[in-house]
């Protein structure tokens, strides 16, 4: 039995023809068919319209269902399907891929719109340019998203081809060469607390100290060498004097040693690093919540007291503070007792 | 808050399970769901108590904010304790109250347990009649709570005396635990009990 919706379905202008296949002459089985255009709107449905197949008794009740649905999803999405663009938009595209290189393609989408291309510099270092192109591509220049430390600006000199874009791409690379390599070197030689996993865009890094100290820099990415902005974190006896340190050996600050060996020199320390420590020895664990990361946050603040050094979220000694009558909050720092040895400490309140 | 609770118990969870301490003492924490907001611990009666030989369950129910607030702790095993309510089971223990501290950990709470069961605080009682029996006649309590412990909790010898008057009661048709209940309170004198219950 074949049926055929001879009345169409008229929605905001639109018309739909779908057509039933009832064997058996039960809903239960029933096929449908309808055009691509009502497809692409129901795709992400299906377990809906087949749930209403089965609850419904009469094809009519169906389609009264059916047409719910339809509305709804018209109202929830675009209504137009999506757009493809004129041949001349394809063939274009497959002509520069081969100028590009098709190996340096690693992704593409459905609609031939996101394309990742991949580039690696001298170092061997692996980058991913990510391309949105516009619908009148080459006329229009495209929109990229990449992995640099500063944006990334695509001048179109005269073509806005991908083999320009991709070359300029590259030249950029080169420039960030520097600070890539101060950067990996931190990376692989210190224990670097955060970022957890840096990408290459990342300018600022905690540095493990000791177990309860660290240290932020956060490196200009055009001038790497020069002294990178620094914040020391952790209890005051071991902070008090790295920061003494820095400023009394400021002046022997080389900008032809790296990045790491500079800071090195300058604390008079050496970094932990994971040929001689673990990292579950420098990143300790929160004194109130028992976790290392939370929310996103790792512990920033510390019991200055010596013998005790129990480091504490944020939020979480906040909220202990908060909840213990003996704390007091005055000029945004709230005074109270470290939860641990019950000596002074001191934070500032959170802004909320 | 919610996801502190959680990270925090598992961690706890963990350390209490392979603590030394913890099995030393005879203290023992399960999980009850999987969500980590309720858990079930036993601790053993401590030597030279009435409690002795008796295994007690407790059941922990964990708030949404801990370990900012304390957890909700009460004894499933009936007992008969001055700072313990023979009824529901509330405990009164100020470490889980007014004198909570965020750093207080399970096996912590579980040992506040043992020594409250060796050493009740009848001046801050959560039972009264408990409370005023332990002052008025200790001996009459310790018998009262090693016989709850032999009927409760598993203690392997009993009092006969007490036994046997239970029984009684118990064969006239009242609710054991019922009979129990009023014998404890008055004083183990059968027509008293017997009274108190028809009352």
């Amino acid at each position: 039995m074949h049926l055929l919706n001879k009345v169409t379905t008229v929605f905001q202008g639109q018309e739909f023809y779908i057509a039933i296949e009832l064997p058996n002459r039960s809903l239960q089985q029933a096929k449908i068919c309808c055009d691509w255009r009502l497809k692409s709107l129901l795709t992400g449905y299906e377990h809906l319209l087949e749930q209403r197949l089965q609850q419904s008794t009469t094809l009519a009740g169906f389609m009264e269902e059916l047409k719910t649905i339809v509305e709804r999803v018209g109202q929830d999405g675009d209504m137009s399907p999506a757009s493809v663009a004129s041949p001349r938009f394809y063939s274009h595209l497959l002509e520069e891929l081969a100028e590009v290189g098709w190996e340096r393609l690693s992704f593409i989408d459905a609609n031939f719109r996101w394309l990742h291309l991949e580039a690696k510099d001298s170092c061997d270092r692996r980058h991913v340019l990510k391309i949105h192109l516009h619908e009148q591509h080459p006329e229009v220049a495209p929109d990229c998203v990449t992995e640099l430390p500063l944006p990334f600006h695509f001048i179109s000199t005269g073509s806005n081809s991908l083999k320009n874009l991709f070359s300029q791409f590259k030249q950029c690379l080169e420039q960030y060469k520097e600070f890539w390599d101060a950067m990996d070197e931190i990376d692989s030689s210190t224990w670097v607390l955060e970022p957890e996993k840096p990408t290459r865009s990342a300018t600022v890094r905690r540095i493990a100290l000791v177990n309860n100290a660290s240290l932020q820099i956060e490196v200009n990415p055009v001038q790497p060498t020069v002294l990178p902005k620094c914040t020391f974190l952790g209890a005051d006896h071991v902070t008090s004097p790295l920061k003494g340190n820095l400023c009394k050996n400021l002046h022997h600050w080389r900008s032809a040693v790296s990045l790491l060996d500079n800071l090195q020199n300058v604390l008079e320390v050496t970094f932990p690093s994971p040929a001689n420590t673990k990292k579950e020895d420098l990143s300790v664990e929160c004194g109130i919540c028992y976790a290392y990361r939370l929310a996103g946050c790792v512990p920033e603040l510390t019991c200055d007291d010596s013998r005790c050094c129990q480091t504490y979220h944020r939020d979480c000694l906040y909220e202990w503070l908060r909840s213990d009558p003996t704390s007091r909050l005055s000029f945004n720092m709230v005074f109270g007792e470290c939860p641990y040895c019950s000596k002074p400490i001191t934070m500032k309140a959170p802004n909320k | 808050m919610a996801n502190i609770a959680t990270a925090r118990i598992k961690r706890e969870f963990k350390e209490v399970v392979k603590s030394e301490e913890v099995a030393k003492c005879n203290i023992k924490l399960e999980l009850k769901n999987d969500s980590f907001t309720e858990l079930r611990g036993e601790i053993a009666g401590p030597p030279d108590t009435p409690y002795e030989g008796g295994n007690f369950i407790l059941d922990i129910q964990i708030p949404a904010t801990y370990p900012f607030n304390p957890p909700v702790v009460k004894f499933v095993t009936k007992i008969w304790h001055p700072n313990i309510s023979s009824v529901t089971g509330a405990v009164c223990l100020d470490i889980l109250k007014d004198q909570w501290w965020v750093t207080s950990v399970f096996d912590y709470i579980c040992l506040s347990f043992q020594a409250l069961l060796a050493a009740p605080e009848p001046d801050d009682p959560q039972d009264a009649v408990v409370a005023n029996q332990y002052k008025e006649s200790k001996d009459e309590f310790k018998n009262t709570a090693r016989h709850w412990t032999y009927a409760y909790a598993g203690r392997p010898t009993a009092s006969a005396e007490y036994d046997s008057k239970v029984e009684q009661l118990k064969n006239m048709g009242f609710d054991e635990h019922k009979a129990r209940v009023a014998l404890s309170t008055k004083h183990w004198i059968v027509e008293q009990a017997m009274e108190h219950i028809l009352s």
